[in-house]
C-alpha cells in the first residue's frame, strides 16, 4: 500500500512535469510561429508533455484508487482477525450498531486519508518546488512573485482557519442536532399526529432551521475568507506576472530587472503559474480527508490494542448441570473500564436463574465470563466443582440464546445443524419437534427441507427463537445461558416460550439477562444488577 | 429538482439567481485571466520586437487581466456565501413542509421504518446539495467554455467548430453517457453493500452464540469476503469515470495545440491564438467538472422527485376538506356498523364488524397479535379511510368529520410508545402543550407511574435520549398512557395495558381507570390477546372479537 501510495504521488509529480514541458514547448512554439519560422521542436515537446501527463495522472487515480481500497481492505481484515481471536467479548463496550458501523463506516474514512491526502500533502510540497525551478530557469523575477505570494499564503490560511475549526465544530453540533430533530420527528410523525402537535412541531423546526441557516453563515463568511485568500494570491500572482512580463517585452517596464525577457521564456512562466498553485488549492479541499481519515485511525487503533492476548482455553463437557457459583466478581471491559461489581450469586441446576437491570448494568457481560471472554478483575466464579480461570470457557457445555438466532442461508434442518455438527437426523427431528418448529414447518411446506430465505427473512419473532431452542435442545448442553431471548416477542409469543423453557430447565442450569417482566415473574432466582452499583442478589 | 423548488414555492429566488449569475461570472473570469494574459504577452513582444512597444496601447488589457483576477476572487467568494445561504434558506423550508406533509398524510400512527427513514434523509440531503453541486458548477463550466470558445473562434473558426464539438462530446455527451450507465450499475453495487453490511450486523449481534458453536471464524471470513468484493465491484463502476477524466483534460489540451498549429499553417495572428489556446487550456482543466454535476444531478434529481411526491399529499386522501367538514360536539356515542377496515389497500380486510360505544362502556378489542386490533383502534381514531355508512361519531357520518377534531376527542396509549428526544415533561406535553406541572402529576398518579419517576432524581426533568430510554419497557408504557390521559380524551385506548404488571398493581391501575372513566362521559377501549381478569366495576362492558 505504501508502495502504491508512493508510485501514485510519483506519477502525480511526473504529471507536474508533464506540464512544464508542455508550457515550454507551447511557449517556443509560439515564440517561432511569431518569427514566422515553423513550430519546430516546441510543438513535439509540447505534445510529449500532454502524452506524458494524460498518461500519467490516468496511472497515479489507478494507483491511488488502489491504495485507498487497500488501505480500507488492511484495516478491516485487522478487525475481523481480532474478533475471531479476541471473540465476542471484543465487542463489548457499544452496543451492536456502532460496532458495525465502526467495522463498516469507519475503516471507509481510511480511503480518502490514503487515496487523496498523503499524496496531495507531498504534491502541494513537491509540485511548487518543481513548477519554480522551472520557473526561475526562465525568468527569476517572477520565479520570486510567486514564492513571496506562497510564502505569506499560510500564515492567511492559518490565521482564517485555526478560528474557523473551532466554529466548525461547534456548527456540526448545530446541524447534527437539527437532523436529529427532524429525523426524530419525521420517524415519529404518526405519534405527533396522534397528539395533534402538528403545526407546533413544525413551527419548531421552522424555528431550528432559521436559527441555523443565521448562524451557520456568521460562519461561513469567516471560513470562505481562507478559500478566498488562496484564490486571492493565485489569481492576482497570475496577473501580477503577466503584466510585468508583458511591459517587460513592449519594453516599457520602468525598472531595470536584471533580466531580459523573450517571449517563449515569457509564456513558459505565464503557463506555469497556474499549476504553481493547483496542487495547494486541491490540498485545501482534502482537510476532511485528513480529519475523518486520522480520527478513524485513531479510533481503530485504539480498539485494536484492547482485543484479549491470553487464549481461551475450552474446558471438557459436564456430565451433568453443575451448580455455578458468583463470589464478589467484578468484571471489565475490554478497555478495563469496569463492567460489574461486586456480584454474587449461585445459579442451581434445575432453576431458571434472571438476571436483571437496565441496559449497560452488565448483564451480557456476567454472561460472556463463562465462555472466557471477559475480564475478571476480582472475585471468584466456580461451575461445579472447577473454578474457572481467566479464559477458561465452558463453551462446551453450553446453549446460548440470545435476542434472535444466526440464521443462515439454507433449510431449517441445516440451521438447527449448525449446534452440533454431525448430529443425528433423529436427533435433529427430535429438536426440532419438541422447540415446536413443526408447527409452523409443516409437511405441506416441505417439512424441515424448507429453504429460510435471506438472514431468515419472513420468519416472526417467535418462530426465529423456536429455531434458536431447537438448537439448544441438539446441543442438549447443561448450561444454558440467554439474552434478551424474549426481547421481540409478542406477549402470546413469550408467553409460549416461558412455557417451553420451564419444561427445559429439568437437568439444566439456566441463566437468562433479562428486563422483560414476564420472564422476571417466572424466574426462581433473581439477581438485580444496576449500573455502577453492587448488584443485589434476593 | 425545479418542480420540488416550485413546490416549496421557490424559496429564496433572488439568492439562487444572484449565486447562479455570480458563479458563471468566476468561470469566466478564471478563463479570460488566462487568455487575456497569453494574447496580451503575445501580443506585446510582437509591438516590441516591431519597436512599437511605446505606441501599442497596454492600459487597457493589462487593467483586464488585473481586473479578471480581482473578479475572480470576489466572485467566488460572493457565490459560495449566497449559494449557501440560499441552500439553507431552501432546507428551512423544506424541512418543516415535508414533515408537516408525511404526517398529515400517513395512514396509522405506527412510526416510519428504519429503511424508508433512511432514505428520506438521504434524499433530503441529496436534495438540498443540488444546488451547490449541479447548478453552481455547471453555470461556471458553462460561463468558461463559452469564453473559450470566443477566443477560439476570434482566431480561427474552424478550429472554433472543433473545439465546440469536442466540447459538446467530452463535457456532455460523454459524461451523461457514463453516469446513466455507471447509475444502471450502482443499483446493483446498493444491493451488495447492503447485504454485506447485513452480514456484519448479524455477526456483530450474533458473534456470542457463534463463539460458542465455534463458528466465529468461518463467520468473520465470509463477512469479510463480502466487503472485499463490494469494494472490488465499486472499483469497477468508477473505472470508467477516471478514464473519462484524464480524457477529457488531454482533449482541452490537444486543442490549445491544434489552434496554435493552426495559426502557424494558416499566418493567422497568433497572438490571438495564444490567447485561444491558453482559455482552452483553463476551460476544459474545469470541464472534468461535469462528470460530477451530472453525478450529483442524477442523485439529486431521484431524491428530488420522491421528495415532490412526498410534498403533492398534503393532506389525508380520506380528510374532508376544511368547509365541508361537519363539526363534533361529541364523540361518543361511535357506531361501526359493518365496519370493515385495512392497514393498506392491499393489506387483508378486518371485519364486518358492527358495535356502539357509548360513555361508560369498556369495549375490549380481543384477538391474536397481527389479527389486525391496532389497525381498528387506528380506524376508530380517522386514521385510516373508512366507507360511508361504516362508522359515525354522535350520529355524524365520520367520513364528513375532520381528522383533527376526531383526533381531539380519542388517544390511544399503544403498547411500546415512542418518545421524542427530550424531556418526561416535554413528552407529556405533547399532548397538552399548557398542562401545568400539577396536571402531569395528576395524570402519571392516574397511570400509576409517579412513584418511580418521583424515584428519579431529575423527576419531569429525566432525559430521554435516542435509543436509550431512561425506564423500564412497562414503566414507559404507563407514561404512554399518562401522556393519552393528558390529552382529555372521550375515548381513550389502551393497548394490552395489563400486560407484565404484577397483580397489585394491575389491580391499582384498573381501578385508576375506572374512576377516570366515570368522572366525565368517557368510554374505555382495550385491545388484549384475552379478555381482562380486572373487576372495572359499574362500567358496561362490550367483547369484540377479531381473528387473524
Amino acid at each position: 500500500m505504501r508502495r502504491e501510495v508512493n508510485s501514485g504521488f510519483l506519477c502525480q509529480l511526473a504529471a507536474v512535469g508533464g506540464w512544464i514541458a508542455i508550457a515550454w514547448g507551447i511557449g517556443h512554439s509560439v515564440a517561432a510561429i511569431a518569427d514566422g519560422k515553423p513550430a519546430g521542436a516546441g510543438f513535439l515537446v509540447a505534445a510529449a508533455g500532454i502524452l506524458i501527463r494524460g498518461l500519467a495522472n490516468w496511472i497515479g487515480d489507478v494507483l491511488l484508487a488502489r491504495a485507498g481500497r487497500g488501505m480500507v481492505t488492511v484495516a478491516r481484515v485487522d478487525l475481523f482477525e481480532a474478533l475471531t481471536a479476541a471473540g465476542a467479548g471484543w465487542l463489548g463496550g457499544a452496543d451492536a450498531g456502532s460496532r458495525t458501523s465502526q467495522i463498516i463506516d469507519r475503516t471507509a474514512k481510511l480511503e480518502g486519508y490514503a487515496a487523496r491526502w498523503l499524496p496531495g500533502m507531498r504534491l502541494a510540497l513537491a509540485g511548487p518546488v518543481l513548477v519554480l525551478v522551472a520557473v526561475m530557469t526562465q525568468t527569476y523575477l517572477s520565479a520570486i512573485l510567486l514564492l513571496v505570494s506562497v510564502i505569506v499564503l499560510p500564515l492567511f490560511i492559518w490565521l482564517t482557519a485555526s478560528e474557523t475549526a473551532a466554529r466548525a465544530r461547534a456548527q456540526q453540533a448545530a446541524l447534527d442536532s437539527l437532523s436529529g430533530a427532524f429525523q426524530s420527528r419525521a420517524a415519529q410523525s404518526g405519534l405527533i399526529r396522534a397528539f395533534r402537535a402538528i403545526s407546533r412541531e413544525t413551527a419548531e423546526l421552522e424555528d431550528a432551521s432559521i436559527q441555523l441557516r443565521d448562524r451557520t453563515m456568521a460562519i461561513l463568511r469567516v471560513a470562505f475568507l481562507s478559500t478566498a485568500v488562496l484564490e486571492f494570491f493565485a489569481s492576482v500572482s497570475i496577473a501580477l506576472v503577466a503584466v510585468y512580463i508583458g511591459f517587460k517585452l513592449l519594453g516599457v517596464f520602468p525598472f531595470a530587472t536584471g533580466e531580459t525577457l523573450t517571449l517563449a521564456e515569457g509564456l513558459t512562466a505565464l503557463i506555469l503559474a497556474p499549476e504553481f498553485f493547483s496542487p495547494i488549492r486541491k490540498l485545501s479541499s482534502l482537510h476532511h480527508d485528513r480529519a475523518d481519515g486520522s480520527a478513524a485511525a485513531g479510533m481503530l487503533s485504539g480498539w485494536l490494542a484492547h482485543r484479549d492476548d491470553y487464549p481461551v482455553h475450552r474446558l471438557a463437557a459436564f456430565e451433568a448441570a453443575p451448580v455455578i457459583v458468583f463470589e464478589n466478581v467484578s468484571l471489565a471491559w475490554a478497555d478495563g473500564a469496569p463492567a460489574v461489581s461486586g456480584l454474587s450469586f449461585t445459579a442451581e441446576p434445575g432453576w431458571i436463574t434472571l438476571l436483571a437491570g437496565p441496559s449497560g448494568s452488565g448483564k451480557s457481560t456476567t454472561l460472556l465470563t463463562l465462555i472466557g471472554r471477559a475480564h475478571l478483575a476480582a472475585g471468584t466464579i466456580r461451575a461445579g466443582r472447577h473454578t474457572l480461570r481467566p479464559g477458561d470457557s465452558l463453551a462446551d457445555s453450553i446453549a446460548y440464546v440470545g435476542q434472535t438466532p444466526w440464521l443462515m442461508e439454507g433449510t431449517i434442518r441445516d440451521n438447527i445443524a449448525v449446534a452440533l455438527p454431525g448430529a443425528s437426523d433423529e436427533a435433529i427431528a427430535n429438536a426440532a419437534r419438541q422447540a415446536g418448529i413443526l408447527d409452523f414447518a409443516d409437511d405441506s411446506r416441505g417439512g424441515l427441507e424448507q429453504s429460510l430465505a435471506r438472514f431468515g427473512a419472513g420468519l416472526s419473532g417467535g418462530q426465529r427463537q423456536r429455531i434458536a431452542l431447537a438448537r439448544a435442545l441438539l446441543r442438549n448442553a447443561p448450561i444454558l445461558l440467554m439474552d434478551e431471548p424474549t426481547a421481540h416477542l409478542d406477549p402470546d409469543a413469550e408467553e409460549d416460550f416461558i412455557r417451553k423453557l420451564k419444561n427445559l430447565s429439568e437437568g439444566r442450569t439456566i441463566i437468562v439477562a433479562s428486563h422483560s417482566e414476564a420472564l422476571i415473574a417466572a424466574a426462581d432466582t433473581l439477581v438485580s444488577l444496576q449500573p455502577g452499583a453492587e448488584a443485589v442478589a434476593c | 429538482m425545479l418542480k420540488l423548488w416550485r413546490a416549496l414555492g421557490r424559496p429564496a429566488r433572488m439568492r439562487f439567481g444572484i449565486a447562479l449569475f455570480l458563479s458563471a461570472l468566476a468561470g469566466a473570469s478564471s478563463v479570460i485571466l488566462l487568455g487575456l494574459s497569453g494574447w496580451f504577452l503575445t501580443a506585446a513582444a510582437l509591438a516590441g520586437v516591431s519597436g512599437a512597444g511605446y505606441v501599442f496601447n497596454h492600459l487597457y488589457p493589462s487593467a483586464g487581466v488585473r481586473g479578471a483576477a480581482f473578479s475572480r476572487v470576489l466572485t467566488r467568494y460572493g457565490e459560495q456565501l449566497v449559494g449557501h445561504d440560499a441552500t439553507l434558506s431552501l432546507s428551512a423550508r423544506l424541512r418543516p413542509d415535508l414533515f408537516a406533509a408525511s404526517a398529515a398524510s400517513q395512514r396509522g400512527f405506527t412510526s416510519m421504518p428504519a429503511k424508508e427513514l433512511s432514505t428520506l434523509i438521504d434524499d433530503v440531503d441529496a436534495a438540498e446539495a443540488g444546488f451547490l453541486r449541479v447548478y453552481s458548477p455547471a453555470a461556471a463550466v458553462l460561463a468558461g467554455v463559452i469564453v473559450a470558445l470566443g477566443f477560439v473562434f476570434a482566431s480561427d473558426w474552424l478550429t472554433g467548430l472543433i473545439a465546440l464539438a469536442a466540447f459538446l462530446c467530452s463535457g456532455w455527451v460523454f459524461p451523461a453517457l457514463a453516469v446513466k450507465r455507471s447509475h444502471r450499475a450502482a443499483v446493483d453495487l446498493t444491493r451488495q453493500a447492503e447485504d454485506a453490511r447485513e452480514k456484519t450486523a448479524r455477526l456483530v449481534e450474533n458473534a456470542v452464540e457463534l463463539d460458542v458453536i465455534g463458528a466465529l471464524g468461518t463467520e468473520t471470513g465470509a463477512a469479510r469476503q463480502s466487503l472485499e468484493q463490494q469494494l472490488v465491484a465499486r472499483d469497477a463502476i468508477e473505472t470508467p469515470y477516471r478514464n473519462l477524466g484524464a480524457f477529457t483534460a488531454t482533449v482541452g489540451l490537444a486543442l490549445a495545440l491544434l489552434v496554435l498549429w493552426r495559426a502557424g499553417e494558416t499566418g493567422s495572428g497568433i497572438a490571438m491564438a495564444t490567447g485561444a489556446a491558453l482559455a482552452l487550456m483553463a476551460a476544459f482543466e474545469s470541464t472534468g467538472a461535469m462528470l460530477k454535476v451530472f453525478d450529483a444531478n442524477a442523485r439529486s434529481a431521484v431524491a428530488a422527485t420522491r421528495l415532490a411526491d412526498r410534498l403533492a399529499e398534503r393532506e389525508a386522501a380520506w380528510d374532508p376538506p376544511l368547509q365541508a367538514a361537519t363539526p363534533l360536539a361529541t364523540l361518543p356515542p361511535l357506531v361501526a356498523t359493518g365496519l370493515v377496515v385495512q392497514a393498506a389497500p392491499t393489506a387483508p380486510m378486518i371485519g364486518p364488524l358492527s358495535f356502539t360505544l357509548r360513555p361508560g362502556m369498556l369495549a375490549q378489542i380481543l384477538g391474536p397479535s397481527g389479527s389486525g386490533k391496532t389497525t381498528l383502534a387506528e380506524t376508530l381514531m380517522r386514521l385510516h379511510p373508512v366507507s360511508p355508512g361504516m362508522l359515525s361519531y354522535a350520529g355524524v357520518p365520520a367520513e364528513t368529520v375532520r381528522i383533527a377534531s376526531a383526533l381531539e376527542r380519542i388517544s390511544i396509549s399503544p403498547q411500546f410508545p415512542a418518545f421524542l428526544p427530550g424531556t418526561l415533561a416535554e413528552q407529556l406535553r405533547l399532548a397538552a402543550p399548557d398542562a401545568s406541572d400539577d396536571a402531569l402529576w395528576t395524570a402519571l398518579r392516574t397511570a400509576c407511574a409517579d412513584d418511580f419517576v418521583r424515584e428519579k432524581e431529575a423527576g419531569l426533568e429525566t432525559r430521554f435520549e435516542e435509543g436509550n430510554p431512561p425506564f423500564s419497557g412497562g414503566e414507559l408504557r404507563r407514561i404512554g398512557l399518562a401522556r393519552a390521559l393528558l390529552a382529555s380524551p372521550e375515548i381513550l385506548i389502551l393497548d394490552e395495558p395489563f400486560a407484565g404488571l404484577e397483580p397489585t398493581l394491575a389491580r391499582r391501575l384498573a381501578g385508576n381507570l375506572t374512576a377516570w372513566t366515570r368522572e366525565a362521559p368517557r368510554a374505555l377501549v382495550l385491545l388484549a390477546h384475552k379478555e381482562t381478569q380486572e373487576p372495572f366495576e359499574e362500567l358496561e362492558r362490550l367483547l369484540i372479537r377479531i381473528d387473524g
